[in-house]
């Protein structure tokens, strides 16, 4: 701040000052957030193979223990069913590892 | 081309409109989880396994795992037709799937047949169900002004509610009117009466269809026609594309996976439990799951219209939240209040009646009831069924069930209550929160599949996995609410960390 500067001059400054801290802040917490997106990623990948192994794991255990057409069909239909939605939780945490939810689309031209 | 919302006194024929339907579709799918002891009984005798195997398919995977492919099938329709005809055509696949399984002959007439029929016309309820919720919450979500689009979509949100509600209702009434005396009625209605409530679905689609076809196409929808923006290939913009997947995915693992299992575990494995676990009487436990419905639907709109002034994410993750952290200690009350060893027996009360009825085998069987009362108001009856009088028997068969007095009665009603109160909140917010995710060219198709995986799988299979969960580890009688709670965890992760709350204020893209 120059020496003679008006009171306006020094609260225009510190506003300004206040107004660029704020973004400063803003930008940090979103960098700090996108770091915990990114990161979190990583566990979404790794969630679902672990996902399906417990899975596969118990239902193998279960046909096994009561052999019984229920119980097949059962454990058949988790299994086929859940594998597909794994892979889509590997798809989401790899976009969320490569950042794609940094930024969330706005309007439709962002998505077509 | 005028693609404006519509004016506040034409909304609410559009709300009424689409809600009746959706309501109805609703209803068919309940109606045929609710009666699946007797259906099973008609169509998939036990002694046949390939009978059984059929219904283990129409119980378990048909209903639920099919939705998403009705959402792909009607999505891709409603994005390349227009909303208006697609869920017409839902309506009149489920309304008439529906009524053709009341008219489809027994497995004792038509044989092998029977189940399979029962088995096809399952499939087209799901299918159908699959391709109504998305269009009835697009068309009245493209009406909608933008600061009342969670309050306008939150009326198709009840409809899945009452929906239930409307089942149990029909089926408690035809139970208890087909003869002056209980139990007649109760066994006409296993043998015939099990139909009524199947017939009764032709009447309410036919109003609905009505009332359907004066309906106008969506404005937006009609918009994007008049201008040759449709989509050619929705199924192919909305999962090739990396923008939209990446969406779809977020809106399934951040909002619907959570959604439909905290839905599934209020509104399903609660009554289950309260009536498998807990041994509540079966009217019983259907009256308190009608009352809970009843006092905690209009929290949908509550939510919903709220949801237009703080945005939506916070409402359905607070949700989530509440039903994580009380789901336990609320099941464990259930158990608590429906234990009849924790209040003193009135021994002076003690009813046994014994009672000897002549099989079609020529033996005996003598049916023990024992009717035990308590301090706090709870019954508890006891049947024993035995065969006497012959070398022969059967094995003898013990059937519990308890009656509970009003103060535990009203206890348990207000925990499934709440349960259903965090069901409003995940719920009633969710149509709009689906719809501004995606643009209308593809809107139909893009949010009806992450909403059917959640509630179809996710949501639909809590029941059984919960249950099955129960059958694995038998000394806990809690274990099966890891699993929705397990799954509602890691979606409010997801919702917590890469949903944004802001509302969008133009779907008209």
């Amino acid at each position: 701040m120059k020496k003679g500067a008006t009171h306006e001059h020094k609260l225009d400054h510190w506003l300004l000052t206040k107004y660029q801290q704020r973004i400063f802040k803003s930008i940090f917490n979103n960098c700090k957030m996108n770091r915990i997106k990114r990161i979190l990623g990583i566990l979404w990948i790794l969630l679902a193979p672990v996902a399906i192994y417990y899975l596969v794991k118990t239902g193998l255990h279960e046909m096994q223990k009561k052999p019984v057409i229920d119980t097949k069909i059962q454990w058949m239909v988790f299994i086929v069913v859940f594998i597909p939605i794994a892979i889509g939780l590997i798809i989401f945490g790899y976009y969320a590892w490569k950042g794609e939810y940094d930024h969330l689309p706005e309007s439709s031209e962002e998505l077509t | 081309m005028n693609s404006s919302p519509a004016p506040e006194r034409g909304i609410w024929k559009i709300i009424s409109a689409s809600s009746v339907g959706t309501l109805i579709e609703w209803y068919d799918f309940y109606i045929f989880g609710s009666l699946a002891t007797v259906i099973a009984s008609q169509f998939f005798p036990k002694t046949n396994p390939t009978a059984a195997l059929l219904s283990t398919l129409a119980t378990f995977a048909a209903g639920f795992i099919v939705r998403p492919f009705g959402a792909l099938v009607f999505g891709r329709l409603g994005d390349l037709i227009g909303r208006k005809y697609t869920f017409l055509l839902t309506l009149v696949i489920m309304g008439g799937s529906t009524f053709a399984i009341g008219l489809v002959p027994g497995y004792e007439r038509i044989g092998f047949a029977a189940p399979l029929l029962v088995l096809l016309l399952r499939l087209m309820q799901g299918l159908a169900l699959g391709g109504e919720y998305g269009g009835a919450a697009t068309y009245v979500a493209e009406h909608s002004p933008p600061h009342k689009r969670g309050y306008y979509t939150s009326w198709i949100q009840t409809t899945a509610t009452l929906g239930l509600f409307l089942s149990l209702g029909v089926i408690l009434i035809a139970r208890h009117s087909l003869a002056p005396d209980r139990e007649t009625s109760i066994q006409k209605f296993n043998e015939w009466g099990w139909r009524i409530p199947f017939w009764v679905s032709i009447i309410l689609v036919a109003v609905s269809i009505y009332i359907r076809l004066k309906m106008k196409e969506s404005p937006l929808f009609a918009r994007i026609k008049s201008e040759g923006k449709i989509s050619t290939n929705p199924l192919k913009e909305s999962f090739g594309h990396k923008m939209n997947l990446k969406m779809v995915l977020l809106a399934l693992f951040g909002a619907t996976m959570g959604q439909g299992v905290v839905w599934y575990t209020g509104q399903f494995y609660a009554q289950s439990f309260i009536e498998n676990v807990c041994h509540v009487d079966f009217e019983q436990s259907r009256t308190i799951l009608i009352w809970s419905i009843l006092f905690a639907t209009p929290f949908f709109i509550l939510f919903g219209w709220w949801s237009d002034k703080i945005g939506r994410k916070w409402i359905m993750l607070a949700g989530m939240f509440l039903a994580v952290i009380s789901y336990r200690p609320l099941f464990n009350q259930l158990l608590n209040i429906s234990d009849v060893t924790k209040s003193a027996e009135l021994g002076d009360k003690k009813e046994i009646n014994k009672k000897l009825t002549p099989t079609t085998g020529g033996q005996m069987l003598m049916v023990t009831t024992t009717k035990r009362y308590f301090e706090n108001g709870n019954s508890q009856i006891e049947m024993k069924t035995d065969t006497v009088g012959t070398s022969a028997t059967l094995n003898p068969q013990l059937k519990s069930s308890k009656m509970l007095g009003q103060s535990a009665y009203w206890k348990i009603v207000g925990i499934i209550f709440l349960m259903i109160l965090y069901v409003t909140m995940v719920y009633g917010p969710i149509a709009a929160f689906l719809v501004e995710l995606f643009p209308t060219r593809i809107r139909y198709t893009s949010m009806s599949l992450p909403y059917h995986i959640g509630n179809g799988i996710f949501g639909g299979l809590t029941p059984f996995i919960a249950t099955l969960l129960t059958t694995i580890y038998t000394d806990n009688k809690l274990v099966g609410l890891w699993y929705p709670i397990i799954v509602a965890v890691i979606c409010f992760i997801i919702g917590l960390v890469y949903i944004n709350n802001k509302i969008d204020p133009n779907v008209n893209d």
